[in-house]
Parts: structure tokens; C-alpha cells; sequence
């Protein structure tokens, strides 16, 4: 299997429509695949928050009047945050019966935070976590006290990966936060959201899409081939939680996924995980198998991660930077990975890249994706 | 499958640690905590804290509280299960607002005793607190509850009550013969609560023997569905009545309102009368009629009915009972003059048909 094409909108306060963000993004993919709209012969939707915000579901239906194509089979995947990457997923698996399969994901919620909350709030458990206060940056807290008080992480770690994705959304012109240039005193300085977490630790919420094709076959140079897609469930509520410092989940997806592909954690130049929290970045790092358990403030303290590191992680600015426009950021890290392994990344290329890794997570480890990509 | 439990108007449906199995003891641990600073559409109050909680039987539990507790400390939840059978709530006063706290209490899952001062009209009293029980959750469901009601015109039917909630009239004699006539049967923790609206807390508490049990919790009408509650402390009520009588709040389904001081009026009387007193106000002097006053308040400040409207409902001699009360209107003789004026004709609002406006039977 192997991305043809990828294409997306900038991500952050937009004014374009579901159609339109659909329309723009699917648009440059097929320009970026050499391909027209009616080579498409599957779409998958990816979109969380639509039925609140936008009032709108069947948004299968509106991609199909958006693209003008129709009579294909054309379906909304939804896995809370990891709708993207469980879309591709999907799309992977039915590329033995389709051609050229596009997934596009978009989400509109700057316009109304507080219903966009509400729509958040339902990655979660409705009796055990929406009830008793748990928004997400409460979950996520959580999950960062626990951490710090077993591994003696400190904020000042938290806050350096923050730093680090604003860096490297500063060389991402569709980055949320391109233009906003972040110093580690804002950071620190920042206002508590969810103690211990800051704004700065948190992801934003943003409008955007993104959109990647699928296809069986390699038919240019540039395609980049889908060496493994995982996909699995894990537990909804954070008190079912035998350990909140890990995602059996995401560990699940990764173990599938480095057996699919043939490789091992270090294998891998560059990732783009699941960033919603900063403290999410430290999860991901040691359930991908990047390090041990308890270990990853090393690699943070020694600056492994940044951009000239020995493993680059989310060198787009991650969901914190780049953006987090639900249905959409599982594929933009698709997206991020392709530029990357094309060579095509300007002042954010990692050297000699040859495999990617993806994470996208749902709720706290309900759903966990794993994509590895190679040239 | 097995029919789901009714809804209930407690904060913790089908939590598991209510389940039927677990254990009687409702200590649970303090694993781990966050301070939540951000408001959503459901927990606007901030700040309040997210508890991970690790009970007896080693599952584990969030819980949302507006107070710190330490992390390793324990936390008695017995208040917050589903199952409150252990707890027993008395209700004073069988009027509409206390019918209905009885009846509130009842579909909480709270055994509930109602003192009947005229034993004669038990039957009625019984009938109208299922009715409101019924009316709430239906018939199926409020036949589970009301065996756990009892009516009683005998004080010592009290001697097992936790917390007591008084509901009478807003008269400072009446209330202080029913503590006087309730305190000796109390246990020594029970908790007595008032619904008071205007009258100073610290006076009703004067000739209690036990004053730290004692506190305000104001309903507002209807009971069943309006979800304030404000509670005020007075400087000598002990620090765990006051928790438990938030906790009760919530537990009844309610958002509490922690006053950190006494104010005579608590908070939305305050507010409520200072718009009515000044709605009077301005009609006295000549700047609008009344309809026109209303009117401004519906479209201006997106008030469902307008003061004039407000008092009509509430009752043109309720209204003014509590504008004697309240310091800042007290003397304002013209505002009283309008109220009396038509309360002297028996046009007391909406209760009888004609008050600031007409009502058709």
C-alpha cells in the first residue's frame, strides 16, 4: 500500500465551511497524486465533533456533494482523537478491493468553545469521567502527577517539549501556531489549566483538514509505502486504568505494527505521536518502545527529540503547534511523515530519513493507531 | 439483561462503587488529585479538584469535590452512593415547599420522616408527597420509595434522624418552638438545617443547646426542579455540618452555593428584592407603567417575567412580609404604600386572581 497524495488547509481559526475545508484539502492531494476526483474509488471520513458543533452527521454524504462524487462507497470513521489514523487504517485494509482510496479528515470547532467542550468531553466516560468533572486537561493531569511522583519528571521537562513543537511549527506554514514565536519563560509563566498542567502543555482547539490517498499500487517515485497499520482498543474511563502512566492500547498497536513492518523501535528516524497533552508526548515515547519505562525525561534532557536529534518526534509542531483539529490531526501526521520522507521538508527535513512512525490516540488509550511509513 | 434502576438525582448513577456488592464500608483513598481551573458547560464553578479515589476492594474512582483533600488522606463517601438507606433525613413543615423536600429526599434514596403538626391531615400531607414524588419519576419508580416515608405528629419519631431540614413559616416564634420541641430528641451529630429566606440565622440559632448544628439550606420553588440550593453557615457551625450539608445537596441532585458569611436574604433574595424594591421604585416615580417595566426586564435583561409579574406570582403579601425584613427597604414607605395599597383590597397577585395585573380563571 502506498501514499500517492497528500493535501491539507492550514490549521487554527477558519472561516471555510465542512464542504469547503473538505473540498480544499482533498483538491491538493489529488493535484500532489497527478490524479482527478474520478480515479477515487472509496472515501473514508474522519470527523469527531461535527454532530455538536456543525450540527451535522452523514458526513459521508456531505463529502460525497463536496467533491461531487458520487455512487462510490463513502464512510465516516469515528474514534474520538484517533478518527484519522483509525480512517486510514480502514483505508488500508479495503486496498485489496479499491484502487485509489482517499481519507480526508476535517473539524470545525474555534467557532463555539464551550459546545466544542461538550463535544470533546465525549472521548470520555459519561458516567464515570464527564460526571465527576474529568475534562480532558483534568485526565491528562491525572495521568502527569502520577507520572512525575514514579519517575521524578519535573515541568521544566514538560515545558521543553512544548518549546520544542513551537520551534518546529515556526518552519510549518500551516502550522496553528506558525507565527507565534514561544520563549520558555511564557511558558512557565503560563496560567494553570489543570494543575499541574499549563496552557502551554496543552493542545489547542483548531479548525482545519487534511486529506491523503491510498492507493495498492506505486505509480510514481514520490508514493511512500504504508509498511504497517495497527489499529486497537483500549478502556474508556481513566479508573479502569490498571496503570495510568501507560496506553496498553498504543503498546498493542506498536507491537502489531513493528511485526508488520519488519523493524524495531530504533529503526524508526522520525514519529509524529499524540501530542493533545505534553505529558502525552512522554506516554507515547515509552509506549512506542523509544525507551524504557520512566526514561524518557533523558531523552528530553538531552535534546534527542528536537529537530537535529537522534529521533525527531512530531517535527510538524505536533497537535500543540501544528494544531489539533480532531478529525484531521491523525492524518496530518500522515502528511508530515510524507514530506519528511520525500525529502521535501526544507528547514525542518531530518537527515537521511527513511522510516516514520505514527501515533494517534483516542480519549486516554480507547483507541490507539500506529502507522509506520518508508520510502 | 435486567431493567435499568430509575433515575435518580444523585451525582453518582451507576458508579460502580454502588454496586450491590460492595463493601459497607465507604472509606476510600486518596490516590491522586487535579485542580481543575477551566470551566465547561457542565462544571462551571471553578475552581474544584478530580479525585482519583482507590476504595476498599482496590477499584478505583473518580470523584469531583470542591474541597482539598490530601493526597493519602481518606474520604467517607457514604453520603455519595446511590444507596443512602443508612442515612435518615426529617423534614418540618408539610406545605408546598416542604411536601416537596419530602418528597425530594425520599426519591434521593434517603428514608425520610415528615412531622404532621395537625395530625388529622396526614392523609392529605401523604398524598401530596407522593403526588410530587410521582409526578418526578413516575409510578413504578416512586412506589420504591415511598414505604421509606413515614408522617408522624410525635417528636421522638425523630430520634433517628441525621439531618433535620425545617421548612415552615418565615416566623422567628414558630421556628424557635419547633427547635425547642425537636433539639431533645436529636442525636448528638444530627445536623439541623433551615429553609429560611429572610430571617438572620445566628437569632434562629439562639436558644439552640447545640448551635454548631445548625445551618441555613435554602430551596428555591419548585423544589423539584430548580437546582440551586444556598447554604449558610453561621460563626458557630462546626466545619463537617457544613460539608455534609453540601454533600446532601448535591446528593438531592443540586448545585450548593457555599455562603462564606450570614446575610440576612443569603444571596438571591438580596438580589431578587433589590430588582423589585427598585422596579416599585421607578413606577413611584412616574417614569413607566407597569406593563412597560416588565417588559424592559424580559427583553432588556432576558428576565423570564418581568418584577411586576415576578410579584404577582410570588404574592403581593409574601412580598411584603420579606420587604420588612430586608434592611435596605425597610421605612421606604412609598414602596410599601403600592403593596399595601392593593393587599388592603385582597389583590395579593395571582393567588387571587388580580394583583399588578388581572387573571382570568
Amino acid at each position: 500500500m502506498y501514499i500517492r497524495g497528500i493535501g491539507r488547509t492550514p490549521f487554527g481559526h477558519l472561516r471555510e465551511s465542512f464542504s469547503e475545508l473538505a473540498s480544499k484539502a482533498s483538491k491538493r492531494a489529488l493535484l500532489d497524486a497527478n490524479m482527478e476526483i474520478h480515479d477515487i474509488d472509496a472515501i473514508y471520513v474522519s470527523n469527531f465533533c461535527g454532530g455538536i458543533t456543525q450540527h451535522q452527521l452523514h458526513t459521508n454524504s456531505l463529502v460525497a456533494d463536496a467533491l461531487t462524487i458520487h455512487g462510490i462507497p463513502i464512510i465516516r470513521v469515528e474514534t474520538a482523537c484517533a478518527s484519522g489514523g483509525s480512517a486510514l487504517h480502514q483505508a488500508c485494509i479495503a486496498s485489496h478491493t479499491y484502487q485509489n482510496i482517499l481519507v480526508i479528515g476535517m473539524e470545525i470547532i474555534t467557532h463555539d468553545p464551550l459546545r466544542s467542550m461538550e463535544a470533546l468531553s465525549m472521548a470520555s466516560d459519561y458516567q464515570k469521567d464527564q460526571k465527576n468533572g474529568l475534562i480532558f486537561p483534568a485526565a491528562y493531569a491525572l495521568i502527569a502527577t502520577e507520572y512525575m511522583k514514579r519517575y521524578g519528571l519535573l515541568h521544566s521537562d514538560l515545558a521543553q517539549i512544548s518549546l520544542k513543537n513551537h520551534s518546529n511549527a515556526n518552519l510549518n506554514e500551516f502550522a496553528h501556531f506558525h507565527d507565534k514565536y514561544v520563549t520558555m519563560e511564557q511558558i512557565e509563566q503560563s496560567p494553570m489549566v489543570s494543575s499541574p498542567l499549563q496552557l502551554f502543555d496543552c493542545s489547542p482547539i483548531s479548525d482545519g483538514a487534511c486529506a491523503v490517498i491510498v492507493s495498492a499500487k506505486k505509480q510514481s517515485k514520490r508514493d511512500i509505502r504504508i509498511l504497517a497499520s495497527a489499529l486497537s482498543a483500549g478502556n474508556l474511563s481513566l479508573s479502569t486504568a490498571s496503570d495510568i502512566t501507560t496506553f496498553p492500547a498504543a503498546k498493542q498497536s506498536a507491537k502489531k505494527a513493528y511485526t508488520q513492518a519488519g523493524c524495531n523501535p530504533k529503526d524508526i528516524d522520525c514519529a509524529c505521536v499524540h501530542d493533545c497533552f505534553t505529558i502525552a508526548e512522554i506516554i507515547a515515547m515509552e509506549d512506542l518502545g523509544f525507551c524504557a519505562v520512566g526514561k524518557a525525561k533523558n531523552l528530553i534532557r538531552t535534546e534527542q527529540t528536537t529537530l537535529g536529534g537522534t529521533l525527531p518526534i512530531n517535527t510538524d509542531g505536533g497537535l500543540k503547534a501544528d494544531g489539533h483539529p480532531i478529525g484531521a490531526s491523525g492524518l496530518a501526521q500522515i502528511y508530515e511523515l510524507v514530506v519528511q520522507l520525500r525529502a521535501e521538508a526544507g528547514k525542518r527535513q531530518v537527515q537521511k530519513a527513511t522510516l516514520g512512525l505514527a501515533h494517534n490516540i483516542g480519549g486516554v488509550g480507547g483507541t490507539a493507531a500506529v502507522h509506520i511509513l518508508g520510502k | 439483561m435486567a431493567l435499568e434502576e430509575p433515575q435518580q438525582f444523585t451525582y453518582w448513577e451507576n458508579n460502580p462503587m454502588n454496586a450491590k456488592n460492595t463493601d459497607t464500608t465507604h472509606l476510600f483513598t486518596v490516590k491522586n488529585r487535579t485542580e481543575v481551573c477551566v470551566p465547561s458547560a457542565d462544571h462551571p464553578a471553578v475552581p474544584y479538584f478530580v479525585y482519583l479515589l482507590k476504595a476498599p476492594g482496590d477499584h478505583a474512582v473518580l470523584w469531583k469535590d470542591t474541597v482539598a483533600h490530601e493526597i493519602g488522606s481518606q474520604v467517607d463517601l457514604s453520603l455519595q452512593t446511590t444507596d443512602h438507606m443508612h442515612i435518615h433525613v426529617g423534614v418540618i413543615g408539610s406545605g408546598i415547599t416542604g411536601s416537596a423536600i419530602a418528597a425530594l429526599s425520599l426519591i434521593s434514596g434517603f428514608p425520610t420522616v415528615v412531622y404532621v403538626h395537625t395530625p388529622s391531615t396526614l392523609d392529605e400531607v401523604k398524598r401530596r408527597i407522593a403526588h410530587h414524588a410521582i409526578t418526578k419519576i413516575g409510578e413504578e419508580a416512586a412506589s420504591a420509595y415511598l414505604p421509606n416515608l413515614t408522617l408522624t405528629s410525635e417528636w421522638d419519631s425523630f430520634t433517628n434522624t441525621d439531618i433535620v431540614i425545617e421548612s415552615i413559616s418565615e416566623h422567628i416564634k414558630s421556628k424557635h418552638a419547633v427547635y425547642a420541641a425537636l433539639e431533645p430528641f436529636l442525636k448528638p451529630h444530627a445536623i439541623l438545617v433551615t429553609n429560611t429566606s429572610s430571617l438572620p440565622v445566628e437569632a434562629l440559632a439562639k436558644n439552640l443547646k447545640k448551635p454548631s448544628r445548625f445551618l441555613a439550606m435554602h430551596f428555591f420553588n419548585p423544589v423539584l426542579k430548580m437546582p440551586l440550593v444556598e447554604i449558610m453557615k453561621t460563626k458557630k457551625t462546626r466545619k463537617e455540618a457544613v460539608h455534609t450539608i453540601q454533600t446532601l445537596a448535591i446528593a438531592l441532585g443540586k448545585q450548593p452555593v457555599m455562603l462564606k458569611k450570614e446575610s440576612t436574604g443569603l444571596i438571591v433574595n438580596r438580589l431578587l428584592f433589590a430588582l423589585l424594591s427598585e422596579s416599585i421604585k421607578i413606577y413611584t416615580e412616574g417614569i413607566a407603567d407597569i406593563k412597560d417595566i416588565d417588559s424592559s426586564a424580559e427583553l432588556g435583561l432576558h428576565h423570564p417575567m418581568g418584577p411586576f409579574k415576578l410579584m404577582d406570582l410570588i404574592g403581593l403579601d409574601v412580598c411584603a412580609e420579606i420587604f420588612k425584613n430586608v434592611p435596605s427597604i425597610h421605612g421606604k414607605q412609598s414602596i410599601m404604600n403600592i403593596l399595601e395599597k392593593r393587599i388592603e383590597k385582597n389583590h395579593l397577585g395571582k393567588k387571587t386572581g388580580i394583583g399588578f395585573y388581572q387573571y382570568n380563571k
